[in-house]
């Protein structure tokens, strides 16, 4: 099992000798998360080979003391419903990575497809590269952190939590979010319905600072935007009536 | 200021004409006295009116279907005494462990907490656990009350994704995906400020008192294709305890039904345009969907041309009102019903008590639709603590179980008039139509004739 090829591998992943493996090559994804959970209580790491972007891979997993790390790009919905585990994809993600979590930390050392971080509920997705479409799209806490640039309507109708991109957006950025905060230093195309941009006050300049060191992301080099909902959506009012009739 | 404080100028009296116009008060079918006081509202409110309750039209139903009891060619049983069975169990297609099995075919359709109160799905769940079927959470998120009153509860997985993880995925004993409603297909919810009370706003994570306008699309898939993968993703996360059940509005009936037994659902829930809402766009209730009487036979065909007819599960909601409707639902290929709005009317919805009340919202007993305003005066569709107060949980579960009761027996009653053991075993052969439409669209003959309008095979 243990070849050159192997510890080279597991060096630029950043585990241990220790850590048990597992081959994606040799279960179908309930048998997959089976063995996670069984061997996340005598282990404190566990590299999955062979992932090949296969789908609906580690849901549903809240270990908290146990890094599940795939050695490879993973599917659609990878960490769906994680409740506490920490999750590392050495690789790309398809779509919906880390949607319906509600805790633990899910990073993304390439990039990721659309929907990223759906409807999060709490803890953190970082990504090292590029944020998809609609990443952070209904989220309702937690915190997604986007070293590379989103995709249009991202952080569409997000509840809370907080969007920091440190690189640009597509069009539509925000749109109809209720209390969520997006954080940009970046361009974005277009800011969506009801987004508003607002000035950044200091207590979020150390907030961003704190988070960014913990995600292993630089501080950028130019300013960092804020954006909000400025709440003109969540009521219905007649003199708004031009737009609301178009939206 | 919220959409429910405004006026909804909707409720018109009873006619003081002259049908025959002689005393010169003549009115228009065109602008009649409806379509004028619905352009008053608009031009006062400046956007379309959102209401309650289910559509203002008359369409064809299932009431316009008859059945066909034993004479010389069938033997019936004993009505009052001989046993009919009413076991229903959903959800088997995919050999999940706990498949949901129901004493009866009927269960709880799925209806907020938001859109009603606390003590309101309390009592639904009380009453669904008493007979032994389910309820369905809604939209809102799971109600810590009305998990402990369920013995099984329908968690639903809408676009908005409220209070949905894993700590709730895993007290389910079904996820619904929700795909839309037949009140207002192709649409999201409406929850007015009024009843974003704090508790509701909290499942939801929700600003207080704002008109929340839920989202249509689910935020991580959009075809067929992701939607397969979606919903073994629910399998997982659930190790396949659980059956998935898929609910959409009745549009295009043939092809979705298709689509949705081929992502892998293990139960198609479909919504018939009768469909009642706590809150919708009018326009939407009468000018979208199909009839539930076109849709269920619409939906039986599509699987049988499949060959999953019978593996697939079928549940039949959208003005569902007794155990007439219900067994004609079963007869055309329904394996349950869903009933909504019956059972919030056995609960107390429309009864002719706090008279003043109702007068307050412009309404009366027995034409109330006015659970958008959230002040239902029976305390049912309402957050407010006072009105709330007024649904006494033991009672009103009581009211909804013997009405479920009464409904299954009504169904039995059938059943066995037309010689079946089992409800399940009514077939389309023992309806007839009473009306060319209905005739068309449930594929039965039209009564006294071997004639389906449309169709090229005649009995």
């Amino acid at each position: 099992m243990v070849s050159a090829d192997n510890i080279a591998v597991d060096q630029w992943a950043g585990l241990s000798p220790e850590a048990v493996h597992l081959d994606a090559d040799e279960c179908d994804p309930y048998e997959l998360t089976h063995q996670l959970k069984e061997l996340a209580r005598d282990n404190a790491q566990i590299a999955v080979e062979n992932p090949r972007a296969r789908h609906n891979l580690g849901i549903g997993l809240e270990m908290e003391n146990c890094e599940v790390h795939f050695l490879g790009s993973v599917g659609y919905y990878c960490g769906g419903f994680n409740a506490g585990a920490k999750i590392i994809v050495h690789g790309n993600a398809g779509w919906g990575v880390g949607e319906a979590m509600s805790g633990g930390r899910i990073v993304v050392r390439g990039s990721t497809a659309w929907s990223a971080g759906a409807g999060m509920r709490g803890g953190t997705l970082v990504i090292h590269g590029d944020g998809g479409p609609r990443t952070g799209i209904a989220m309702k806490g937690g915190d997604i952190f986007v070293a590379g640039s989103v995709g249009f309507m991202s952080g569409f109708m997000a509840h809370k939590g907080k969007l920091v991109v440190l690189g640009g957006a597509g069009d539509g950025l925000g749109a109809s979010m209720y209390e969520g905060r997006i954080f940009i230093a970046g361009r974005a195309g277009s800011l969506g319905a009801d987004a508003i941009e607002r000035d950044l006050d200091p207590a979020d300049v150390e907030e961003l600072k704190r988070d960014l060191a913990l995600a292993e992301i630089a501080w950028p080099e130019g300013a960092l935007r804020k954006i909000e909902a400025e709440g003109r959506l969540w009521y219905f009012d007649k003199h708004d009536g031009r737009i609301w009739r178009s939206i | 200021m919220s959409m429910s404080e405004r006026s909804d100028r909707s409720n018109v009296g009873a006619p003081t004409s002259n049908p025959s116009g002689s005393d010169g008060m003549r009115e228009s079918p065109i602008w009649d006295r409806h379509t004028i006081d619905e352009i008053h509202s608009k031009a006062e409110l400046g956007r379309y009116r959102i209401s309650g309750f289910s559509l203002h039209r008359q369409i064809p139903r299932l009431d316009d279907l008859v059945f066909l009891p034993a004479a010389m060619t069938r033997l019936p049983l004993e009505g009052y005494r001989e046993h009919c069975e009413t076991k229903t169990v959903l959800g088997a297609r995919h050999g999940c462990a706990k498949p949901l099995e129901l004493s009866v075919p009927v269960y709880i359709t799925s209806m907020s907490f938001g859109a009603l109160s606390w003590n309101a799905k309390a009592a639904l769940g009380r009453a669904a656990s008493a007979i032994g079927t389910c309820t369905c959470t809604g939209e809102g998120g799971m109600l810590r009350e009305e998990r402990e009153e369920s013995s099984l509860l329908v968690y639903q997985m809408t676009p908005s994704r409220y209070m949905l993880d894993l700590e709730h995925l895993r007290q389910a004993d079904a996820i619904e995906v929700a795909m839309g409603q037949g009140a207002k297909p192709g649409t999201g919810g409406v929850l007015p400020g009024a009843k974003v009370a704090d508790r509701v706003a909290e499942m939801r994570t929700l600003p207080k008192n704002i008109d929340q306008r839920s989202a249509v699309r689910h935020p991580d898939f959009l075809g067929a294709d992701d939607m397969e993968v979606k919903l073994e993703e629910l399998r997982v996360a659930t190790n396949n305890q659980v059956p998935i059940f898929l609910k959409m509005p009745a549009t295009r009936v043939r092809e979705d039904v298709k689509i949705a037994a081929k992502v892998g659902a293990d139960v198609i829930v479909i919504d018939g345009m009768e469909g009642a809402t706590g809150a919708s766009p009018e326009l939407l209730l009468d000018h979208t969907g199909i009839p539930t009487v076109a849709a269920v036979a619409a939906a039986r065909e599509a699987l049988e041309e499949i060959g999953l007819y019978g593996e697939v599960n079928l549940v039949i909601s959208g003005g569902v009102r007794n155990g007439a409707d219900a067994a004609k639902a079963l007869a055309l290929g329904a394996d349950a019903v869903a009933i909504g709005t019956a059972g919030l009317i056995a609960l107390n919805c429309n009864a002719p008590i706090y008279l003043d009340d109702y007068a307050r919202l412009g309404t009366a007993p027995g034409f109330c639709h006015h659970c958008h305003t959230g002040l239902c005066p029976v305390g049912i569709a309402t957050q407010e603590p006072e009105l709330v107060e007024r649904l006494e949980v033991d009672a009103a579960a009581e009211r909804v179980e013997n009405f479920i009761n009464a409904m299954v027996m009504e169904m039995t009653l059938l059943a066995k008039a037309c010689g079946k053991g089992d409800v399940h075993n009514l077939e389309p052969e023992d309806l007839r139509a009473l009306t060319i439409e209905a005739a068309a669209m449930a594929r039965v003959p039209l009564a006294g004739t071997d004639w389906i309008p449309g169709s090229a095979n005649s009995w």
